[in-house]
């Protein structure tokens, strides 16, 4: 699936922020044109993918957002827009009077929700939030990014049953970004992290709320009560490492925001979206040759070797080989 | 030989006169689309078009089920805000209309780029300021090489279909302005060459003769190749690289405007590509 940055400019500043080093390095009007729009949907129509997934910074502060959704879902495209929630009174009248009139299987929100207690915000902060779970609840999934190891998810319990949200928990590890410090997860301390999800399991049965791991998750740090629990409950888990397809307004692309900084393409040097996953892997691939996982038995492990786990995200390896070399991908 | 087809106002009694000609009649108000179409093809004629133009944008205009299988020309100022078309799309796409948008606009043409994507055709209308060259080349290069399949955006995509190395391309049918395709009438069925002139009131008959009889006139025969005058004139178009694909029509309303030259030649690269790849994919056939 690609990502499209609708714009780099964004509402919040989260302490883990990944996509911090890009809003830095973009100029504050930096928001997508309509012909790059058509020229990302013609793109995407010819390479036979029919998701879309857009974000910011905040994609809804796109001066054109709901038109921009109205003409993705005209072409066909069911889309994600991964939102803080936080938009004027405005501009949530506006997104909610179209949104709320198209299927929740056409397009779906999934809100990033921070810890009220945890990650202080201002109150009008708040209130937007709570102001757009009310509204959008129903076409929402919380998402939740971990960036430290005494998390609580009880707030977002509440919210899913408070403002009737969908019943899947999109959970996020918080990677480090090349360039700049941010709050993450160090690999070390991802045991505790996935004890921890896996001590609110109750809630996650009592409320039908499916965990939804995304990339990074190690497999190995899973003991097999903790797998077959998670696998009960959704289907299946993610053990990979993208790569994302992330695209700027001006249609460059890097393969994930992590990894922004090294390996940025323009879209336009590609033929299609698989062209561009193929370069993106070869990269990862050739990174992990160097520094295989974020444990020194991922060179040797046999679920790396089949494919089942990725030996944690390629963010991790960078971060850690910079201690070694300044900038590892610089050689690749 | 072909007659030409007659490009004449809603008026039945003038339409009643028309023999055998192919019709393209302007209305005034929408509700005559259906009952200009209905009036002609009850009588036997062929309706190549229905021509309206109207000063709200086309998100303003209540499309009609009963529009459905007529050929309209929609000329209109602006398409809107997309939110206040989206629920009208399919229902134009089912038409056969084509939405006609002023060039010098340059949010018309992005409008063009989106509402072809979305399979209506549009054509851009040359006035008499000057467009955005270098974002009219950009829409041209999509018209022509679009990666995906997408309705036509005229004058380009017809210029691609129909040129051809040893002719001149005239593009003029597109806007039911080509002397010798296409007669003007006004209401009283006096004959002009061109919309500009039946404007200007330069007339070159009184009437339409009969079938039998073609129109062979001094003012007729000059009328049609009166292009020959720019270069006659030592006018700017002679020296015009993209003259074979433009005929001074890209220049506003044939004079010569900066930019157009370094346009029409830029057009004429692209499709003598397109023609050397011979593509048939993208661009498409017109087939409304
Ligand atoms: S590849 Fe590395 S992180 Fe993954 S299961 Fe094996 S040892 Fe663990
Ligand atoms: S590098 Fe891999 S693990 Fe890290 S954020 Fe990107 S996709 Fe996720
Ligand atoms: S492009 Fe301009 S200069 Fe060239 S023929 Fe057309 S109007 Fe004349």
């Amino acid at each position: 699936m690609a990502n499209l940055l609708l714009t780099t400019r964004c509402v919040r500043s989260c302490p883990y922020c990944f996509a911090r080093n890009e809003m830095a390095q973009s100029p504050q009007s930096d928001t997508v044109s309509w012909e790059n729009i058509i020229y990302l949907a013609d793109f995407l129509v010819r390479s036979g993918e029919h998701h879309i997934a857009l974000l910011g910074g905040e994609p809804t502060l796109h001066p054109h957002f709901v038109d921009i959704v109205l003409y993705l879902l005209e072409r066909g495209f069911h889309i994600t827009v991964f939102t803080s929630g936080v938009m004027s009174d405005e501009r949530l009248e506006d997104v909610a009077d179209h949104v709320t009139r198209i299927p929740p299987d056409r397009i779906q929100f999934v809100c990033n929700l921070n810890d009220p207690e945890q990650t202080p915000a201002p109150e009008g902060e708040l209130r937007r939030v709570e102001a757009f779970l009310t509204a959008l609840g129903p076409w929402t999934t919380p998402g939740f990014n971990i960036y430290r190891t005494d998390f609580s998810l009880d707030f977002i319990f509440h919210n899913i049953t408070r403002f009737g949200m969908q019943g899947l928990l999109r959970i996020g590890l918080a990677s480090p970004i090349s360039q700049q410090e941010n709050l993450y997860i160090k690999s070390e301390d991802m045991k505790n992290v996935i004890d921890r999800l896996y001590s609110y399991r109750a809630l996650f049965e009592k409320l039908h709320v499916k965990p939804n791991l995304d990339c990074g998750f190690p497999l190995c740090y899973f003991s097999d009560e903790q797998l077959g629990w998670f696998f009960r409950m959704s289907g299946g888990a993610n053990f990979g490492c993208g790569p994302a397809i992330d695209i700027k307004p001006n249609m460059d692309v890097y393969s994930c925001f992590p990894l922004s900084g090294i390996h940025k393409r323009s879209l336009f040097e590609f033929d299609s979206l698989q062209d561009v996953a193929a370069f993106y892997i070869d990269l990862h691939d050739r990174i992990r040759q160097d520094f295989p996982g974020v444990f020194a038995q991922c060179a040797t492990c046999t679920y790396r070797h089949d494919g089942r786990c990725s030996g944690g995200g390629v963010c991790h390896l960078l971060r850690d080989a910079a201690h070694e070399t300044p900038n590892p991908c610089m050689s690749l | 030989m072909k007659l030409p087809t007659l490009v004449c106002p809603y008026n039945r009694a003038l339409l009643e006169g028309i023999d055998r000609h192919d019709i393209v009649v302007r209305v005034e108000q929408l509700p005559d689309i259906t009952r200009a179409a209905h009036d002609i093809r009850s009588s036997g004629k062929n309706l190549i078009d229905v021509v309206i133009e109207v000063d709200q944008p086309l998100s303003d205009i209540p499309i009609q089920e009963d529009w459905h299988g007529i050929p309209i020309a929609l000329f209109t100022p602006e398409m809107g805000r997309f939110r206040d078309i989206a629920h009208q799309v399919p229902r134009i796409r089912d038409l056969r209309m084509h939405v006609y948008l002023p060039a010098e606009n340059p949010e018309n043409l992005t409008a063009c780029r989106i509402l072809s994507s979305l399979g209506i055709t549009c054509c851009l209308v040359f006035g008499t300021a000057e467009p955005d060259w270098t974002a009219l080349s950009d829409l041209m290069a999509y018209a022509v090489f679009g990666p995906v399949p997408h309705a036509p955006i005229e004058p380009f995509g017809y210029i691609a279909r129909q040129y051809s190395p040893d002719a001149y391309t005239l593009w003029g049918s597109v806007y039911y302005d080509e002397p010798g395709e296409f007669l003007h009438l006004d209401g009283d069925g006096r004959v002009a060459l061109s919309s500009a002139a039946l404007l200007s009131g330069s007339y070159i008959a009184d009437h339409i003769p009969p079938a039998s009889e073609p129109l062979d006139t001094e003012d007729y025969r000059q009328g049609i190749t009166a292009w020959r005058h720019l270069f006659l004139a030592d006018h700017p178009c002679r020296a015009c690289e993209g003259w074979r694909i433009c005929m001074g029509r890209f220049g506003a309303q044939g004079r010569h405007a900066p930019g157009c030259s370094r346009f029409a030649a830029d057009m004429l690269t692209e499709v003598e590509q397109y023609r050397t790849e011979n593509k048939t994919e993208p661009l498409q056939e017109d087939l409304s």
